[in-house]
């Protein structure tokens, strides 16, 4: 009988990017190297556990525009593409590597490759999401949701903001995973009192926030970070477990810096000559990522003096890891276990990305983990999902998480600074008009309806934390930038046109056809709800 | 000297004739790049229940197109946001009719005087009308900035502020007043009365009693605010009252 329990949760989010008017648009690369070194890993490895009958438990967040992007044709087949460019180039690598010791590491990139072809185009059809809804159904994995388009929610001064980025998120799992969502990740888990009576309303039943969104809040919980707490509105709030996430997030300490791990900022499309590699990067010679790295973080040398990447020798720290990541819990939840009149819970959350992107070796670290968690004999600690435990202690201390967000200092220092707070003034605005529309246009048809829900798109696009994330940290910000200020342009010629009764079919077609996440999208999800209109008295 | 003048007339004449020809040679005339339209098939011929169609490729835009947002909306608004347990931050705008209103009552020089913002605190206080509040300061600002970052320096209060102007006799008159906000906590709670909820709110009417006043019960009050530019923003966020 396990004495506590383990939740690990991945969130799976990339920004809406998706640039039809130009096949190699640099950004949209960032989803095809997520597919290739996270999801289809990752995927891989639960295949395989479910293949070896291994009862494995896991919560993934698989964000409304990952969905969308996943379920997108043209990225599909652009992916596809790219992956056959991959595969030509693994070709090459493996005669260039001839007779040197990154021979080996090249021969691993090609089967890597080759699997993912095979994954990606032959068994999931083109469309991951079927692997995750298949998961899903299998109970392995329980798929939660997130915001619509990961906006930030405490910055939303309207409530029909949040309504309609959770409302369209939900509407968007079900069409995609066939079931309503229990969980939801808020996005970069800022929480504000508040949000949760939205969630409650649609249905949502548990959330994530970082350790002090629970530690601090008020009253004080019993147990800490270790058992949920009920909000006032009855949803659960989860909190993410320091020591655990130390372990695996940290730069200095955590286990993805050690010297044997693949180091990230080696790739050949940095590396190489220019005539070798020009197929392979951006068609204006632009440098970039390829993916295959050859070498070893090596210690705390210069990129210059790093040694070769040897796969089996990545492999035994992966196995030592996994080891000792199991022997922490173990502690961790005897001594909770003593403590505590209930079984605890330790809530283990990261991004996705962070496993086989950053962190190439991570895949195969959460699959060997999940095996070894299985096989131990102790069995003291246990795989859970929020809502199994929730399901197991129904009864919990109320109290209202603290604003709160996961991240630099653990407030909204990021997403409220000197680079961008001249988002809000705009996003305000324009949220304000949305609502407004949404309330004066009850009943519409045709290309009106069309506009509106374009106008509902737009808005959303533009309130996306990733923008004023990109702006915090000072890389692309000029995409960043160009994409808030495009969205709010359009929303805001949407707006004139809906208005004044002129709508230009041509060029609304033209958005549709670009910025087309959420083809469910219904624009009545800004409306002012009864709730609010009385709280209004 | 005097034989150099017509040589240099004579340069720049030849000079600005091949800039005027190249500018609009370059206008005009060169062939503008565009990119094929090439269809591109769906190569997959995997089962699916919808999208086996042929894409249509938009031209490559050769550059972002222009959109520069509206510098201003022409409303009165403040808005105030909490970011962090220590620091606000707070943006405005004053419409045209409002700012002639003010010149027109208190003179041309209206807008020489000093911009402040009066910062209040109202932790607890249940119904702000400009006077109650614990206490405020005063923070001096530039006449033409149109945000600022507020200092609060502490954790958990509650604050509303008002944008105005120092009359030289010493009065504050106020433009605008904000939405309240509440600097997030940055310790454990102090109290350690424990409440229990089962699963699905059975103790939904829970949610009426009201133990002791906190700061949250003045948003669940849902108090009507008056004279405030933006009181849309000070609606408590799915009150069910």
């Amino acid at each position: 009988m396990a004495k506590g329990y383990l939740a690990f949760v991945l969130h799976a989010h990339l920004p809406y990017i998706r640039h039809p008017e130009d096949e190699f648009f640099m950004e949209e690369r960032w989803l095809y190297e997520a597919i290739t070194e996270t999801y289809i890993p990752l995927i891989q490895g639960f295949d395989r556990l479910i293949a070896e009958n291994i009862p494995f438990k896991l919560t993934l967040s698989v964000s409304p525009p990952l969905v969308c992007m996943l379920n997108d044709s043209l990225l599909q087949q652009r992916y596809v593409n790219h992956l056959k460019r991959m595969l030509e180039l693994a070709e090459k690598e493996i005669h260039r590597t001839k007779d040197t010791e990154y021979h080996d590491t090249a021969k691993m990139y090609r089967q890597r490759l080759q699997e993912s072809y095979d994954i990606f185009c032959h068994r999931y059809n083109c469309n991951l999401n079927h692997a995750f809804k298949k998961f899903q159904d299998m109970g392995r994995v329980e798929l939660i949701t997130c915001g619509g388009t990961h906006g930030y929610m405490p910055f939303m001064q309207k409530e029909e903001s949040i309504y309609a980025q959770v409302e369209n998120a939900v509407n968007n799992h079900r069409r995609t995973f066939g079931k309503n969502p229990n969980g939801i990740w808020i996005p970069e888990c800022a929480y504000k009192e508040g949000v949760d009576r939205v969630l409650k309303e649609l249905g949502i039943k548990f959330f994530f926030t970082d350790t002090h969104g629970v530690l601090y809040a008020d009253r004080r919980p019993r147990y800490g970070i270790y058992a949920p707490i009920f909000c006032r509105s009855g949803v659960a709030a989860f909190a993410r477990d320091i020591e655990s996430s130390k372990q695996v997030w940290s730069a200095n300490e955590g286990y993805p810096g050690d010297v044997d791990y693949r180091e990230y900022y080696r790739d050949i499309g940095f590396d190489t000559d220019e005539e070798y590699i020009w197929e392979y990067i951006h068609p204006d010679g632009i440098r970039q990522n390829t993916g295959f790295k050859y070498h070893r973080i090596t210690g705390d040398v210069d990129l210059s003096e790093k040694a070769p990447y040897v796969p089996e020798w990545a492999e035994q720290k992966v196995q030592q890891h996994t080891g000792n990541f199991i022997f922490n819990r173990e502690k961790q939840i005897e001594h909770l276990s003593s403590l505590m009149d209930r079984k605890p819970i330790i809530v283990a959350p990261y991004d996705a990305e962070l496993f086989g992107h950053w962190w190439y070796e991570g895949p195969r670290f959460l699959e060997v983990l999940f095996k070894k968690i299985n096989d131990n004999p102790n069995k003291i600690v246990e795989l859970i999902t929020p809502m199994d435990y929730l399901n197991e202690y129904p009864c919990n201390q109320v109290a209202t998480p603290c604003e709160s967000s996961w991240g630099n200092n653990g407030y909204h220092y990021v997403w409220l600074c000197k680079e961008n707070d001249w988002i809000y003034r705009h996003i305000h605005e324009a949220t304000e008009r949305m609502v407004e529309l949404a309330n004066n246009y009850p009943h519409t048809y045709g290309v009106q309806s069309r506009a509106l829900n374009q106008a509902g798109r737009e808005l959303m696009l533009a309130q996306a934390s990733d923008w004023a994330f990109i702006m915090y940290t000072g890389t692309t910000v000029e995409y960043a930038v160009r994409r808030t200020k495009t969205h709010l342009h359009n929303f805001l010629r949407l707006y004139d046109m809906i208005r004044e009764n002129r709508i230009d079919e041509g060029w609304l077609s033209n958005l549709e056809y670009k910025n087309n996440i959420f083809p469910e999208m219904d624009y009545r999800s800004f409306r002012s709800r009864e709730t609010a209109q009385n709280a209004a008295v | 000297m005097e034989t150099l003048i017509p040589w240099v007339t004579g340069t720049v004449l030849l000079l600005a004739a091949l800039w005027v020809s190249w500018y609009v040679w370059s206008n005009y005339f060169q062939p503008q790049r565009k990119a094929e339209l090439v269809p591109v098939k769906n190569k997959m011929n995997e089962e699916y229940a919808e999208e086996i169609i042929t894409f249509p490729e938009w031209e490559k835009e050769p550059d972002w197109p222009d959109s520069e947002l509206p510098h201003k909306y022409n409303k009165d608004r403040l808005v105030l946001m909490a970011r962090d347990p220590h620091w606000m931050y707070a943006y405005w705008e004053v419409s045209a009719t409002k700012q002639e209103e003010l010149c027109s009552k208190y003179g041309s020089e209206w807008n020489e005087y000093q911009s402040v913002i009066r910062l209040y605190d109202i932790t607890g206080v249940n119904f702000f009308d400009g006077t109650n509040a614990n206490s405020y300061t005063d923070i001096f600002i530039n006449n033409d900035s149109m945000d600022w970052y507020l200092e609060i320096g502490s954790p958990d209060r509650t604050i509303c502020v008002d944008l105005g102007r120092v009359l030289p006799n010493g009065e504050f008159v106020t433009v605008l007043r904000s939405n309240y906000a509440t600097t997030p906590r940055a310790s454990l709670s102090d109290r350690y009365d424990e409440e229990w909820m089962w699963i699905d709110g059975i103790y939904e009417s829970m949610g009426k009693i009201q133990f002791g006043i906190s700061t949250a019960l003045i948003y669940e009050e849902g108090v009507s605010v008056v004279n405030v530019s933006s009181p849309e923003f000070n609606r408590p966020m799915g009150n069910k009252k």
